[in-house]
């Protein structure tokens, strides 16, 4: 059995990266309408929303960095993730009000592994300068200079 | 002490549950109810199974939610699968010799999760564990699907995460 802290990637299959994609795309297109809900509802719904569409998708976004990493997508499948990861950043202040995810998760999405990463495309992050505040001296100690 | 305060419990102090509590845990979550609060469905996924000719209403029992869920856009379970029956498949994994079991808080909830060999395996969506998660405050089964291990179920935000099986 595989374990959260070691991933035997050899068990997965392609069909198995089409589900853990087909969860993460829920994920993400539902976004901005259960963000746009988020205020009205209750303790229970924003539970269920937390299981059943952040909890199903979050950590096998992880192993699907992974299998991109390790070459096991199928370009199709690479082109969904950086779709998907692409249009999840551009939803991030939604992402962080209902799932808590911050620049940090971005950060994470990077360390797991995404075709983005590939890109010279730019894309826009939303973030709020006060989340700014709480990683620059993280992003300092990384050799970034001050103005 | 009532189970639901013994998970409170367990969660907060961290160790590990005795033999007996951990029976009395898997015996009080294998009678809970799925729950049944209603939910709204995101258009998306309403969508979705749309295409494929089941209509979800605008607002939907959760626990109907995960079953269409898991019937139509999982292929996890056959099509025709009543909430019952349902039911008695998480029921069974709650049951069975070889679940793991863990206890942990999820944004905040007391939770326990189990995750035992799928008996399901005639689906596309076939994967080899079956996942259930109960709500110690809700008092209710969450959620339950099939997965692939628990590197597939536990992110970040299951805090405070003990196994006690």
């Amino acid at each position: 059995m595989n374990t959260p802290d070691k991933l035997e990637l050899s068990t997965y299959t392609s069909h198995h990266a089409g589900s853990f994609l087909r969860n993460y795309e829920l994920m993400v297109k539902s976004l901005p309408e259960v963000a746009e809900w988020w205020p009205e509802m209750d303790d229970f719904e924003r539970q269920h929303a937390r299981t059943a569409y952040f909890g199903e998708a979050w950590a096998p976004r992880r192993v699907l960095g992974a299998l991109y990493r390790a070459g096991q997508l199928t370009a199709e499948q690479e082109a969904e993730l950086a779709a998907l990861d692409g249009e999840l950043i551009q939803h991030l202040d939604e992402a962080n009000l209902c799932y808590g995810l911050d620049i940090q998760s971005v950060a994470q999405l990077f360390t797991w592994g995404t075709p983005l990463a590939q890109s010279d495309e730019i894309i826009h992050i939303p973030i709020r300068p006060r989340a700014l505040s709480e990683i620059a001296p993280a992003l300092a100690a990384l050799g970034m200079r001050e103005t | 002490m009532d189970v639901d305060a013994l998970i409170t419990e367990l969660i907060e102090s961290g160790r590990q549950a005795t033999e007996d509590e951990l029976s009395q845990i898997v015996a009080h979550v294998a009678r809970a109810p799925l729950a049944s609060h209603l939910i709204r469905p995101p258009g998306w996924l309403r969508e979705e199974l749309a295409r494929l000719g089941v209509t979800m209403p605008a607002r939907v029992p959760a626990g109907e939610t995960h079953l269409l869920k898991r019937i139509y856009y999982d292929q996890q379970w056959p099509i025709g699968t009543a909430i019952d029956q349902f039911v008695a498949d998480l029921r069974l994994a709650i049951r069975h010799r070889d679940a793991s079991v863990w206890t942990y808080e999820y944004f905040g909830e007391p939770c326990v999760g189990l995750l035992a060999p799928s008996h399901i395996r005639v689906t596309p969506g076939a994967k080899p564990y079956i996942f259930v998660v109960y709500s110690a405050r809700y008092e209710t089964l969450t959620t339950g699907y099939q997965a692939t291990g628990p590197e597939t179920v536990f992110n970040d935000k299951h805090q405070r995460l003990t196994q006690h099986r």
